[in-house]
C-alpha cells in the first residue's frame, strides 16, 4: 500500500493510498475511500479557527477544537478521494459528535459509499464518514450528499 | 461562558459573520478544500452561479459557533446535526446562523437551525439535537 505525507500549516496529514482516486462514476454502495491520518497541531486548529472566526470555542479554552474542524477533515479525506466533477454541489451533511477533541490528538478518517445512483438528470452519492482516534474509538460520524448533473458524470 | 436554558421555544442567540473573497480563501488554506468555485472568480463566473461561493463547510462552521456558544460542551461531546443546502452563500453577503429549541425530550433538545443572508434567503436549514 502506498502511503503519502502532507503537510498544512502543521497539520501533519498521510494518505494510506495517496495515489488512488476514484472516478465520480464509479462510485458504488460499499465502496471504501483510503484512509487518512492527521496529527492535531495547535498551529492547524488556531488557522482553521482564525478561518472560521470562531470564538465560542476559543471561550472553551486553548486545547478545544471545533466540531466543524474535525468534520473539515473527513469532508477532505471525500475531497481528496474521489474526482468530483466540475459543478459537483455538497447538498446535505449529517455530523453526530462522539466525543470532544484535543488539540494534538492523532485522528483517522474513513468514507464507505452508502449510496450512489442517477436520479432525474443528476447523480447523486452519500458516503458515510467516520473519524477515529488513535484507539480506534469513533469522535464523529456523518454523511455527506453530494450530486452533480449526470451528463457530467 | 452562560449557556442559553434550553427550554422549549427558546432563540438560540445568533451569529452573524460577513462573508469576503478574503475570508473564503482563507477557509480554502485551512481545509485544503481548494476547488475554484470557491477561489477562482474567472472559473466561477462561468458555472451556474456567476461567481465564488462560500464553501459548505464554512457556513456549518458559523452553525456550529451559535450552537458551541449556546450549548457549550454539550455539543463538542454529543452533538448532532442534519442540515441541507438550500442556497450559495456569496462574497460580501451578511450570513446569520439562527436556532429555537424545538422539543425537549428524553433527555435530549432538539433545535431548528438555520443560516440566512442579509436578503433573508435561506441559505442552510436543519436540526440540531444534545443531550441535556
Amino acid at each position: 500500500m502506498n502511503e503519502g505525507s502532507s503537510t498544512s500549516c502543521g497539520l501533519q496529514g498521510k494518505r494510506s493510498d495517496p495515489l488512488a482516486k476514484i472516478s465520480w462514476t464509479s462510485l458504488a454502495k460499499g465502496l471504501e475511500l483510503p484512509t487518512s491520518h492527521y496529527q492535531l497541531s495547535r498551529e492547524w486548529v488556531q488557522q482553521y479557527i482564525e478561518a472560521t472566526e470562531d470564538s465560542a470555542t476559543v471561550a472553551l479554552g486553548d486545547e478545544a477544537v471545533p466540531a466543524m474542524a474535525v468534520a473539515a477533515l473527513a469532508v477532505r479525506s471525500l475531497l481528496e478521494g474521489i474526482e468530483l466533477p466540475a459543478g459537483a454541489l455538497h447538498v446535505g451533511q449529517e455530523l453526530e459528535c462522539r466525543r470532544d477533541v484535543r488539540v494534538g490528538e492523532g485522528l483517522v478518517t474513513k468514507a464507505q459509499v452508502a449510496s450512489a445512483g442517477k436520479r432525474s438528470g443528476w447523480f447523486l452519492a452519500a458516503i458515510d464518514l467516520r473519524v477515529e482516534d488513535e484507539s480506534g474509538e469513533a469522535v464523529l460520524t456523518g454523511r455527506s450528499t453530494v450530486t452533480a448533473p449526470a451528463q457530467n458524470s | 461562558m452562560k449557556n442559553t436554558e434550553i427550554e422549549l421555544g427558546s432563540e438560540l442567540k445568533p451569529v452573524a459573520k460577513t462573508l469576503s473573497q478574503e475570508k473564503i480563501n482563507r477557509y480554502s488554506l485551512a481545509s485544503s478544500d481548494n476547488n475554484p468555485l470557491h477561489t477562482d472568480p474567472d472559473f466561477a463566473a462561468n458555472t451556474q452561479f456567476g461567481g465564488t461561493i462560500a464553501h459548505g463547510m464554512l457556513l456549518l462552521a458559523y452553525l456550529s459557533e451559535m450552537l458551541t456558544a449556546n450549548l457549550g460542551r454539550r455539543w463538542l461531546e454529543r452533538g448532532r446535526l442534519k442540515i441541507r443546502f438550500r442556497a450559495p452563500a456569496r462574497p460580501s453577503d451578511v450570513v446569520t446562523a439562527l436556532g429555537r429549541v424545538t422539543r425537549v425530550s428524553d433527555g435530549r433538545a432538539s433545535c431548528e437551525v438555520e443560516l440566512r443572508n442579509d436578503k433573508d434567503e435561506l441559505l442552510v436549514s436543519g436540526e440540531a439535537e444534545v443531550p441535556f
